[in-house]
């Protein structure tokens, strides 16, 4: 089975600049919480058994360690599956920059999903916004590309791991190919592989 | 017979069970399909779905045998 990234069709001469993913500090928020919670049942659970909470709520059901055992591997079973959904959703999102377009690939959540791409011509301007202390140690932000079209539209891309190297490389690559573009006037559409 | 809806406790865990492990098995299996039809690298992917099953494989181990050894 052929992955996405083997199964974006590449243009005639379209080269690969460079993939783009999120920093890994997105990754560690997302599954954060499901790692601290699943130690939840090891403290809360004996403290329940402490103030005799359980055996209170349970009257009259035989309860045992078995029981304990069950509820805590069901518990962390849920926070195992949470941790890697989260790794899917950070995972399954990524930017390819081209010499001729850039490709942003958008998961979110297991059924929604979207593949737009916008090409250099369409360039208009290039934002980027690093914002609070996290962010701004581990150099990553927001990285906003606005293209003209059908009414101005924006391509966003957060959590970006050195996005003023980031827009520096879409920038030349933008560069390049409107210089290319300019040297070649009699280009056809076939060409341009559209 | 609070928890239990007049079931036995062994009866009640072995009904969570399989309901857990029909929701399990068709999440994952969206999971993996997932990974496997959008991931980057075929080794990122198997090493997920290895790492996956692993673990939840033994979540579902332990609570199986918890339940049915009660």
């Amino acid at each position: 089975m052929k992955t996405l990234s083997q199964r974006i069709l590449l243009e005639k001469n379209e080269q690969v600049h460079a993939v783009v993913r999120k920093h890994w500090f997105i990754l560690l928020a997302k599954t954060f919480t499901p790692i601290v919670l699943m130690v939840l049942p090891f403290v809360l659970l004996p403290l329940m058994f402490q103030n005799e909470i359980i055996t209170t709520l349970a009257e009259g059901v035989s309860w045992s360690i078995n029981v304990e055992i069950f509820f805590s591997a069901l518990w962390i079973l849920f926070m195992w599956m949470m941790i890697f959904y989260g790794w899917t959703d950070y995972y399954l999102d990524m930017w390819t920059v081209t010499n001729r377009r850039v490709i942003a690939i958008d998961q979110r959540g297991l059924f929604r999903r979207s593949v737009a791409s916008f090409r250099y011509e369409r360039l208009q301007d290039i934002n980027i916004e690093i914002h609070g202390l996290i962010p701004t140690f581990f150099d990553f932000g927001t990285l906003e590309v606005q293209t003209a079209g059908h009414g101005e539209s924006e391509f966003i891309i957060h959590g970006v791991p050195h996005p003023r190297e980031v827009k520096a490389r879409i920038l030349e690559a933008a560069d390049a190919r409107v210089q290319s573009n300019a040297n070649a006037p009699f280009s056809t559409p076939s060409d341009d592989g559209v | 017979m609070l928890f239990t809806f007049g079931l036995s406790i062994q009866e009640f865990l072995l009904l969570v069970f399989l309901v857990v492990f029909l929701f399990y098995a068709i999440y994952s299996g969206f999971l993996i399909y997932h990974w496997h039809s959008f991931g980057y690298t075929k080794k990122t992917n198997s090493l997920a779905t290895l790492t996956y099953l692993i673990g939840s494989g033994v979540l579902i181990f332990v609570m199986a045998i918890s339940a049915l050894t009660i």
